[in-house]
């Protein structure tokens, strides 16, 4: 093969695989429940990365940071998000997440709230349409765990996927 | 030894690609006065070569004015964005990128789209009554409800916080009140001290409308 038959299948390799890498470019992202604060109650840091609620009486109110990484984005600031949490029951209560975008001086905010809806040992996902926002708005989640159900398990969060646009 | 060959081969590669580069060049010149004596016998000897190298000179020439027109209108855009990113109300953060979304824009938006809503009475007043049934419990201490309207979709509340810690109380407690549960909600602050609010909240497991204008704004 000549020099110039390299140049070009070269340049044509390379143009390929950029324009693949641009197709299917999908900035999704994904943590641990551990990476939640607790606001109120005491939470439990498990080994597998969840945080759960061992309290059979008290709610554990947890705090998720969302990493925003194109912070000059607007509207919607988030795409989509899925919140993993495991509800075994009692039958009257539920995991409660929403979803926040904050301005930065507090004056504006959005919030999106989704329960769970159906009691399950095993973790169910809480889904999250887009957000709206604007740029340099930060990004978070507000969860509440409910107390846990004695033999079943604790309620718990097991992690959290956003994606950007 | 192979490497060697290699070298060699995209050496020679590169000194043809530049040769061929300086031809052009060289013969760049003459083409622009065509109407001259040489230009015309050069032409004559290699008919075919003259031709492709001004159909060429042609194309690049239209792509460098394709070229600075885009710059032009780069930078027309930049100084327009320059000069909205001046006036959003939510642009304090150290950042060059003009903020596309105005909290004040979008409520008006809200507004108007709540003002064309038509009137589901059933839901409307008995979600009124929750809402300020919620008002009235511990969980909003220290905040009061100034109006709260619901039509079919939506309600408009306007809200007033003896302080900060009454606020930072009631965003607890539209977390954990019935009567905000699975809904969408968007507050923006119409004071300085974020302390009077006027907020839109979706019906449950509803969405609010999006900012149809910002999403222009945003390219």
């Amino acid at each position: 093969m000549s020099a110039i038959k390299k140049l070009l299948v070269s340049g044509v390799v390379l143009g390929a695989s950029a324009m693949a890498t641009s197709a299917g470019a999908v900035d999704d992202k994904i943590i641990p429940g551990t990476s939640c604060q607790p606001v109120f109650g005491t939470a439990e840091y498990i080994v597998d990365g969840s945080v759960q609620n061992f309290s059979t009486t008290s709610t554990l109110e947890l705090d998720c940071p969302v990493v925003r990484e194109n912070i000059g984005t607007a509207t919607p600031v988030i795409n989509n998000a899925t919140v993993w949490v495991v509800n075994p029951g009692p039958t009257n209560t539920s995991v409660s997440c929403s979803l926040y975008t904050e301005s930065h001086n507090s004056g504006s905010f959005m919030g999106v709230t989704v329960n769970s809806s159906s009691i399950n040992p095993n973790p169910q996902p809480l889904n999250f349409g887009a957000v709206n926002g604007a740029a340099n708005w930060a990004v978070h989640f507000r969860c509440s765990l409910p107390p846990s159900l004695l033999p079943v398990g604790a309620s718990g969060l097991k992690n959290i996927r956003w994606q950007e646009p | 030894m192979a490497r060697g060959r290699s070298v060699l081969i995209w050496s020679a590669a590169l000194f043809a690609l530049a040769g061929a580069g300086t031809l052009l060049v060289l013969r760049q010149a003459p083409s622009v006065k065509a109407h001259g004596g040489s230009t015309a016998r050069s032409e004559r000897d290699a008919p075919d070569s003259a031709s492709a190298v001004r159909a060429r000179l042609d194309a690049l020439s239209a792509d460098v004015e394709r070229l600075r027109f885009n710059q032009i209108a780069l930078q027309a855009r930049r100084t327009s964005d320059t000069k909205a990113s001046s006036a959003p109300a939510d642009s304090g953060a150290p950042d060059s990128v003009p903020a596309a979304f105005d909290p004040a824009v979008y409520e008006a938006e809200l507004q108007g789209a709540f003002e064309r809503e038509t009137f589901d009475s059933a839901w409307a007043t008995q979600t009124e009554v929750s809402i300020g049934a919620a008002f009235q419990s511990p969980a909003f201490a220290g905040s009061e409800l100034v109006s709260a309207e619901c039509r079919n979709t939506m309600c408009r509340l306007e809200y007033k916080h003896g302080d900060a810690v009454a606020r930072n109380r009631l965003r607890e407690g539209l977390r954990s009140d019935p009567a905000f549960q699975g809904i969408t909600i968007y507050g923006n602050a119409q004071d300085e001290q974020q302390l009077h609010y006027v907020a839109y909240v979706s019906r449950k497991d509803g969405s609010l409308p999006q900012p149809t204008l910002l999403e222009t704004a945003a390219r």
